[in-house]
């Protein structure tokens, strides 16, 4: 590799104190000009904190040493101040996950984007406005003379987006480094960023390293990549290889656990929680989920629980010991490493599939639902906005059966959903929800009947409660198992994959996943019929979303729940739904059976939604590799 | 920016009509004679009547109402029943030192309050934020009238440099008015200066924002963020509480105008409460409740400079 960008070697970030976690242990990463590469990993993998080493933008408790870390030239472990911030926004630039929160509200989005260049050289205001129209015009945001003076609440998450690349791209950095890039953004919107990206890269042949849990995202963007577990990189090779032949087990469990592309009966869970830095077990770091060492003998597993792997070459079959033939340029850490040649070592039984009771009473029957929401002036009460959430959309959910609600944000399907708990009111049309023997379920029992998941189990559990306390609670409102009220805790926890001792402790104990699956069974104590899981997989891990897709499948088949599933994201709702409803403006615009959705889209903008898919084959691009068509400014 | 100014006086006309309404009720259904005041408990039953129809007092409490709300109308706040002068001429002379004490203040404590609040945020668990914090807890723990006592002690009584108390009008005497006012000016101000925990604390969380880390990914330097980006965002919470506090001291600081024997505002409606001399009270109330309703609606204009999401009304 030539002209090489960013060297690190033996990265350690860990926290100061007495006893000291470390949250990077050892990682390596080389990036050349033009090239990407992608550092994957699940949260607490320690691959945000790798890619701010890189700029030592860390949180004053932790510590950074390394064997060497140069970026562009420099060496930052023995940088001072000036010459760390010429580093920062000038050769290096840097994208981050969320734009509304990486935006100050208060100041023009335009004086921001110009910020790295105007704090390097004085710059009168009418050059600076002139400067950021020209680059935010240049990243494909609309009449940028007037934009470029509008606050960030007044832009779209996308076109903020286009904008903080625009600010990372401004001084013509050598190196971008790009924390997550598309994940705040809806499906449609990450291709275009994508794509961004690439055309923007082929201009200025700067490096990227890109962070991301996403491995569409790598298959779409990126050359090389490494996947990073528990702070350590687990497998570093080219992306191609990567996926077509994953030689560590963490790899080959996360590939198999992506929903992508799947039907979801062949969608298969890594086993367990993420590891974290407090958490991680001795030797290899992932040897508590790893499939490949069940069965084999104790020696063997014993050496995966006391040695920890180092990352080393692993030759290819047919060209062992011979020079001269392609060589495979994938680096994995992992003892058996070359057992993961073998084609079928992981077979994976097939799952069970439910199918659709196509001849079932519906359950609940959407008609000719509409809803605006108008807001007023506070002075005069005029009307100064309305809004069309939900324009005349009428559907039925049968007995058994999951419905998808897909569409973009702003679509209207969170809207409907919330109509169909009842959190508000339709303005016309109706909503029915029938019992078992079809009669419309109303008052008290309504809420008996269908129970909402909310998409954050973050926000969405008291943090002040205990588990059993939340699940307590919602079996005392309608005097459920009383007097056996703790044995039907156990119980929902049971239902859930959940050991009965979680239920002492506190939401901000759990991870994640297991909130979500608290906020599942706490949905189920009432026994509904019907589930509406607004965006019950955003907040998720990779590796956990399978395990709750895992779940609500199972639960599906032993409780005989109908779902409603609002989701933006299409690979999801395939592995769950057996029919699709598309939502665009706050009409349905297409309903259909999943395989005809996926493999015969009628209406355009289903077709959009599905193009803009990140595909997890490298070699199957939703944007091609475009010739270098260069537009460069100046 | 000028028709919401506009609509928001105009809100101004019933929040004042109720505070005069309640006023007017409270007062004249609260036990209590203004003649016995006037003319002491010795006079006869006779005396009081006369005077009682003098100062119109016999007619019905609807009648009276009405005759000081049309007075209002034409800003005439009537007469006082016990100073004898109009009571707009009384309001204008008692809220000059109350005015110009509660600036003041505003001043000092915004001159403290401000960098000691942005550095101890900045500079969270270091010395000067330590001190910051103690010295908050302190002066928040002492009572204004004993600091006041205690400042007059030591620097008028003691180093006799500044005199006990009493009021200088500026344009009598300017330099009398400054060493007039430095004392309550400073002992008001202090005790203002806890906002600079709130400053803190809203610096810390601005500090801690996304926003801020990529201001240091531009490669701006800590100064050039603290100024440029979080100054601006941590106002916004803290302006509210400092109108809150000013608008309270523009209502008179009771208790400090009467340690440093300021004839303010405050003073002036204890005194009249205690003399029944319903006009003043009714107009004091009324002005102190303009003036906060006045206050609030600064907030709210510094607050749609500070922070475009309100001025484009989302």
């Amino acid at each position: 590799m030539t002209d090489a960008v960013l060297t690190v070697r033996e990265l350690r970030v860990r926290t100061r104190g007495d006893a000291p976690l470390a949250l990077v242990d050892g990682v390596d990463i080389d990036v050349g000009l033009g090239e990407t590469v992608a550092l994957v990993g699940e949260s607490g993998s320690g691959k945000t904190m790798a890619a701010r080493s890189v700029l030592r933008l860390l949180p004053a408790n932790v510590e950074l040493t390394a064997g060497g870390l140069s970026a562009v030239g420099t060496d930052v472990l023995a940088a001072d101040g000036p010459a760390l911030r010429g580093l920062r926004g000038g050769r290096v630039g840097m994208i981050f996950q969320d734009p509304m929160a990486n935006f100050n509200p208060v100041l023009p989005v335009g004086r921001q984007v110009t910020e790295p260049v105007r704090i390097r050289q004085r710059m009168s205001k009418r050059a600076g406005d002139k400067l950021a129209a020209e680059v935010l015009g240049h990243v494909g945001i609309p009449d940028p003379e007037r934009r470029c003076r509008e606050y960030p609440h007044q832009f779209s998450g996308g076109m903020l987006q286009r904008a903080m690349i625009a600010m990372a791209l401004v001084n013509r950095p050598s190196l971008v480094i790009a924390d997550e890039p598309t994940t705040a953004l809806d499906a449609t919107l990450q291709v275009k960023i994508v794509k961004l990206l690439r055309l923007l890269q082929s201009e200025i042949n700067a490096g990227i390293l890109v962070i991301t849990h996403d491995l569409g995202l790598v298959a779409e963007l990126a050359d090389r990549a490494s996947v990073m577990y528990a702070g350590r990189i687990m497998e570093t090779g080219r992306v191609g290889e990567l996926f077509a032949r994953p030689l560590h087990p963490y790899t080959r469990a996360l590939l198999d656990s992506r929903p992508e592309g799947r039907t979801g009966a062949d969608v298969r869970a890594i086993p367990g929680e993420p590891a974290t830095p407090a958490t991680r077990p001795g030797g290899c770091a992932f040897h508590p989920r790893c499939r490949l060492r069940v069965e084999r003998p104790a020696a063997d597993q014993a050496r995966c629980v006391d040695e920890v792997p180092v990352l080393r070459l692993v030759a290819l079959p047919g060209t062992t010991g011979t020079t001269g033939s392609t060589p495979s340029s994938s680096l994995a850490a992992c003892h058996f490493a070359t057992e993961m040649l073998t084609v079928g070592h992981l077979a994976q039984p097939r799952a069970d599939h439910v199918p659709p009771d196509p001849d079932s009473a519906p359950v609940v029957t959407v008609a000719g639902v509409s809803k605006r929401f108008v807001t007023k002036s506070a002075w005069s009460g005029r009307r100064t906005g309305v809004t069309q959430a939900v324009d005349d959309v009428s559907f039925t959910l049968g007995h058994g059966e999951s419905l998808g609600l897909v569409g973009e944000s702003g679509s209207g399907k969170s809207t409907l959903g919330r109509m169909m708990v009842r959190l508000i009111e339709p303005d016309t049309g109706g909503i029915t929800v029938h019992a078992q023997d079809a009669s419309p379920v109303t008052g008290q029992q309504f809420r008996r009947t269908v129970q909402w998941v909310h998409q954050d189990p973050y926000g969405s559990l008291n943090p002040k409660m205990t588990i059993r306390r939340l699940i307590t609670e919602v079996l005392a409102r309608y005097r459920l198992a009383s007097g056996s009220r703790a044995a039907r805790v156990t119980e929902l926890l049971g239902l859930v994959g959940l050991p009965p001792d979680l239920a002492e402790r506190y939401p901000h104990q759990l991870s994640g996943g297991q909130r979500q699956r608290v906020a599942i069974a706490r949905a189920l104590a009432v026994e509904p019929r019907v589930l509406v899981l607004d965006e019950p997989l955003s907040a998720l891990d990779v590796s956990i979303q399978a395990q709750v897709i895992t779940l609500l499948r199972r639960l599906r088949a032993d409780l005989g729940l109908s779902y409603v599933l609002i989701s933006h994201d299409l690979n999801v709702v395939r592995t769950i739904c057996d029919r699709v409803a598309v939502m665009c403006e706050g009409r349905l615009v297409e309903v259909g059976t999943v395989d005809d959705i996926y493999d015969r889209p009628q209406h355009p903008y289903t077709k959009t939604l599905l193009s803009a898919m990140l595909n997890v084959d490298p070699e199957d691009r939703a944007v091609p590799a475009s010739p270098v068509t260069s537009t460069a400014r100046s | 920016m000028a028709g919401f100014v506009g609509r928001r006086l105009l809100t101004l006309i019933p929040v004042l009509l109720m505070v005069a309404l309640i006023t007017f009720g409270i007062l004249h259904f609260t036990p209590g004679d203004p003649t016995i005041a006037i003319l002491g408990i010795d006079a006869t039953i006779e005396q009081r009547e006369e005077l009682r129809a003098a100062l119109g007092l016999d007619r019905g409490v609807v009648e009276q109402f009405l005759n000081w709300a049309g007075g209002l109308l034409r800003l005439d706040f009537g007469q006082s029943l016990y100073l004898r002068v109009p009571v707009g001429e009384a309001m204008l002379r008692y809220l000059e030192p109350t005015a110009l004490l509660a600036v003041y203040s505003l001043v000092v404590a915004l001159l403290v309050g401000i960098p000691a609040g942005v550095i101890s945020g900045v500079r969270r668990g270091g010395l000067i934020d330590r001190l910051v914090m103690g010295m908050t807890v302190a002066i928040n723990a002492v009572p204004n009238f004993f600091l006041g006592i205690l400042v007059i002690m030591f620097f008028s009584v003691q180093l006799g440099l500044l005199p006990t108390g009493g009021y200088v009008s500026p344009t009598e005497d300017f330099l009398g008015h400054v060493r007039a006012m430095i004392l309550p000016s400073a002992v008001l101000g202090i005790s203002l200066t806890s906002f600079a925990r709130i400053i803190r604390s809203s610096v810390l969380d601005v500090m801690s924002a996304e926003y801020v880390e990529t201001a240091y990914s531009k490669g701006l330097s800590r100064p050039q963020v603290v100024i440029k980006h979080v100054l601006r965002n941590a106002a916004i919470p803290s302006v509210t509480v400092i109108g809150i506090s000013f608008g309270n001291l523009l209502g008179g600081a009771v208790v400090t105008e009467y340690v440093f024997n300021l004839q303010g505002i405050g003073q002036l409606l204890v005194e009249s409460i205690a003399r029944r001399d319903y006009p003043v009270i009714q107009a004091g109330v009324l002005l102190s409740a303009l003036l906060f309703c006045l206050v609030t609606l600064l907030v709210d204009v510094i607050y749609a400079y500070l922070d475009p999401r309100v001025r484009y009304g989302r």
